[in-house]
């Protein structure tokens, strides 16, 4: 569960017209902390260096990128690979979205216009509980969905029979897809029974593309 | 020759594939590394391989809409370094085609030539192989077509584009140079451009294929040299100095012999701290021995620049302002990615006259439109130095002004030409305004020696005229001692120090001889019988008595003044068409030599 979301911005005009588009006030949503420019922002930064546990207070730390040193981006890094935080970098100069694990943590980066976008709103509107959301907004579940297609393409691809746990913990797919899609009892899973779960999984693909 | 399988996360962890490939796996970028680097750097390490095909996933991460392997098709086709760009391209997943097109604009590439899709739910990686074994690579690859299927958008970002339109100048100025593999600044250059990120990105590999399909002639090849800029000092205020535009002033103002003075520009600085660094960096120069002439001068110098709705408060501006109220005629240069046009007038407000734009991508310039670019360039820098006299005349004028040592009780003189808005003054402002146009050149010829002739008259300095019927001169000596030049006798003859000299200057349209060109200096007074009548001719005698006699102004340059005074008169106040007409004046040698006589006459210590 998250409880509460760092926002470190150095520009606070890029943020107004931004949100102004988005017609949102960032400082509307009680689990958002945002650090907006001026004095705050300078704190802030200044606590990456001399007390980086000042951050514990926070789950995921979103931070422009440029605004900090190679030095402060290692710091912060670090910390998120140990303390099972998560960090984003967002900036005018990215891009492209991408997802990576960090240790125990990961890190997003993604360009500072998908940031300030409807996926920010989606994502901050559901506590911030799926970076999938800021990174890919409503394709989200697309993304997903997609992923367990292709496991379950290349799972197949040399697959023998085997019950249906070990086939789950080998492909390790979300719970919700699960529910979803995996209407069997326990017991031996045929090849024939996971081709049509991904046929299925497959025409819902199809049918979110529209 | 290699036939690379770049396996996905999927793969990697549960799949042997057969041999035939040989498998690879794309390290994702670290968490400070850009992904387009990355990838570049990957697919640059392969180049020393053959490699007949590239068969490699839609995505190489299990978040399918990053399109990561979509992002490595295309840096393969459009990295111009790679050996393998035209390789088979086979891209694998378990998706449909037609959904994947569904998804990104990226998947265009899958129709591209030599390119194909294979939907791992109906073939296997043999079949691939077999397909790869078969498959007719057609060479050469037609770019020009794959270039008419894919498109590759600009980072949207405001404030990229502009480290967008910096990096794509300078990286397609530097294409424009001719080559001069021998210099190390040249070489230097060339590495600071090829390690900038943006040259790493899909979109500047795409524009840069798209504008090297334009036909390169040798004669496009054109590298920048200036005629005026050699000793003088070019000061360059640029935030992508650092990036190569530093190195890129440096290179070409420096093979034209100027100095270079590049600000340093420190990230994260505040605002308002670095407009007071830049303001002591500018103070320093202005008070050392060889002040900056001209300043190259960026815009947007500070992030919060990008989001400033007043021009007047973008830092270049307000730096340009700074500028030119220590010194109005320092030139400087406004070079910027900007194209607003609301910028460019708080510019020509303050005095700024030369401008260079920078090039962006999006023009998708000819390279002839390019070398005009850079031919422009060329052209702005030496007006700007052609003009760089301006400051040294500027800083003379107002060391007169604030160190003329003049008897106060002449304060007529001293307000018609020392104080604020006085001729002094009226004479810089119109050489700021223009100063090669000749009616302005005129103008200030005219006030130049108003202020001469006024000067002349004064009564602490002497006295030309009429006693009890005899003519005389003479000058009041700086020890405050009389000295006659000259007495009229009762005989039609004259006592005199000197006499003029009558001839022809060589500028002159007429034939006669009778124009006092010079004079001579007798060891005593003589009695001579010369006689020259007219407004000049009493002018000249009174000038040349005060400045040889009393100021002690070298012949040759009270001669070169009595040249002045006959064009002043023959063209600036009249135009009596005695002058040859294509004989002019100029601001640079004429009247900053006046006012250089003013400095010698008014200033006590120089």
């Amino acid at each position: 569960m998250i409880n509460s979301i760092l926002l470190i911005e150095d520009r606070p005009n890029r943020q107004r017209i931004f949100t102004q588009d988005l017609k949102i006030d960032l400082n509307d949503f009680p689990i958002l902390k945002n650090i907006c420019g001026g004095d705050d922002f300078y704190l802030y930064k200044e606590k990456i260096s001399s007390e980086i546990a000042f951050f514990g207070a926070y789950d995921i730390i979103i931070i422009h990128r440029s605004a900090l040193t190679p030095e402060e981006r290692a710091l912060l890094r670090d910390y998120v690979d140990v303390k099972s935080k998560i960090l984003v970098f967002f900036s005018g100069g990215i891009s492209y979205t991408l997802l990576q694990k960090i240790g125990k943590g990961q890190l997003l980066t993604v360009s500072s216009e998908d940031f300030y976008s409807e996926n920010l709103v989606l994502f901050l509107n559901n506590s911030g509980e799926e970076i999938l959301e800021l990174a890919f907004g409503k394709f989200w579940e697309l993304n997903m969905l997609v992923g367990a297609h292709e496991k379950i393409t290349f799972y197949i691809l040399k697959y023998t029979k085997k019950p249906l746990s070990v086939v789950l913990d080998d492909l390790d797919l979300p719970q919700w897809i699960i529910d979803k899609y995996v209407k069997m009892e326990d017991g031996m899973v045929e090849k024939d029974q996971l081709i049509a779960i991904n046929k299925t999984i497959h025409a819902d693909i199809k049918k979110k593309l529209g | 020759m290699k036939n690379i399988l770049i396996l996905n996360d999927i793969m990697a962890d549960n799949y042997s594939p057969p041999t035939f490939f040989e498998t690879d796996k794309v390290s994702p970028p670290n968490y400070d590394e850009d992904l387009n680097v990355a990838i570049t750097n990957y697919l640059i390490s392969l180049n020393n391989s053959e490699i007949n095909s590239v068969t490699l996933p839609i995505s190489l991460s299990n978040n399918f809409l990053e399109l990561s392997g979509l992002i490595v098709g295309h840096h393969i086709r459009l990295t111009k370094e790679l050996m393998y760009r035209a390789a088979t391209l086979i891209f694998y997943g378990s998706l449909s085609i037609d959904v994947i097109a569904k998804i990104s604009p990226l998947a265009s590439i899958l129709f591209t030539p030599n390119v194909h899709y294979v939907n791992i739910n109906e073939f296997s990686f043999d079949k691939i192989a077999d397909f790869i074994k078969n498959v007719r690579q057609q060479d050469p690859l037609n770019f020009d077509k794959f270039l008419e299927f894919i498109r590759i958008d600009p980072p949207a970002n405001y404030q990229s584009h502009h480290s967008i339109a910096n990096d794509w100048a300078l990286a397609r100025y530097f294409s424009m140079f001719e080559k001069e593999n021998g210099n190390e600044m040249y070489n230097c250059l060339g590495h600071k451009i090829s390690k900038l990120d943006y040259t790493k990105t899909l979109h500047f590999k795409y524009v840069e294929s798209k504008v090297e399909r334009q036909k390169f002639k040798k004669k496009n090849f054109y590298t920048p040299q200036f005629n005026n800029v050699s000793g003088l000092t070019i000061g360059i205020i640029e935030d992508e100095a650092d990036k190569g535009w530093g190195d890129f002033y440096q290179f070409l103002f420096e093979k034209s012999d100027a100095k270079v003075e590049i600000f340093q520009f420190y990230k994260e600085e505040r605002k308002a701290d670095l407009i007071n660094r830049l303001k002591k960096w500018i103070d320093e120069h202005n008070s050392s021995k060889s002040p900056i002439d001209i300043y190259v001068v960026d815009l947007r110098l500070h992030d919060e620049d990008f989001e400033e709705k007043k021009s007047e408060n973008i830092t270049g501006n307000q730096i340009i302002k700074y500028i030119k109220s220590i010194n109005k005629g320092t030139q400087v240069i406004v070079s910027t990615a900007s194209n607003k046009v609301w910028n460019f007038q708080k510019n020509i407000e303050v005095g700024v006259t030369s401008f260079i734009v920078k090039e962006s991508p999006e023009t998708f310039n000819t390279r002839e439109e390019t070398r005009l670019t850079l031919l422009n360039l060329t052209k702005e820098v030496d007006k700007a130095a052609d003009k760089a006299f301006l400051a040294k005349l500027y800083r003379k004028i107002e060391l007169l002004k604030k160190c003329y040592d003049l008897d106060l009780n002449e304060k007529d003189f001293i307000s018609l030409v020392f104080e604020k808005k006085g001729l002094l003054d009226k004479i810089f402002d119109l050489l700021n305004l223009d100063c090669f146009n000749d009616a302005v050149l005129d103008q200030c010829l005219l006030l130049g020696f108003q202020i001469l002739e006024n000067y002349c008259d004064l009564k602490s300095i002497g006295s030309f005229g009429s006693s009890e019927g005899l003519s005389s001169g003479f000058v009041w000596k700086k020890d405050k001692s009389k000295f006659d030049v000259f007495i009229n006798q009762q005989n039609s003859k004259i006592s005199t120090w000197f006499e003029l000299k009558t001839g022809r200057f060589d500028f002159q349209e007429d034939s006669s001889s009778n124009t006092p060109i010079g004079y001579s200096v007798f060891p005593k007074m003589e009695s001579k019988s010369s006689f020259h009548s007219g407004l000049d001719a009493s002018f000249l005698v009174k000038m040349i008595s005060v400045l040889h006699f009393r100021e002690n102004i070298d012949k040759a340059d009270i001669e070169r003044i009595m040249k002045l005074r006959y064009y002043r008169s023959n063209v600036s106040a009249h135009l009596t068409g005695r002058v040859k007409s294509d004989i002019k004046i100029t601001a640079k040698n004429d009247i900053s030599f006046l006012i250089g006589i003013f400095e010698k006459i008014f200033v006590k210590t120089i």
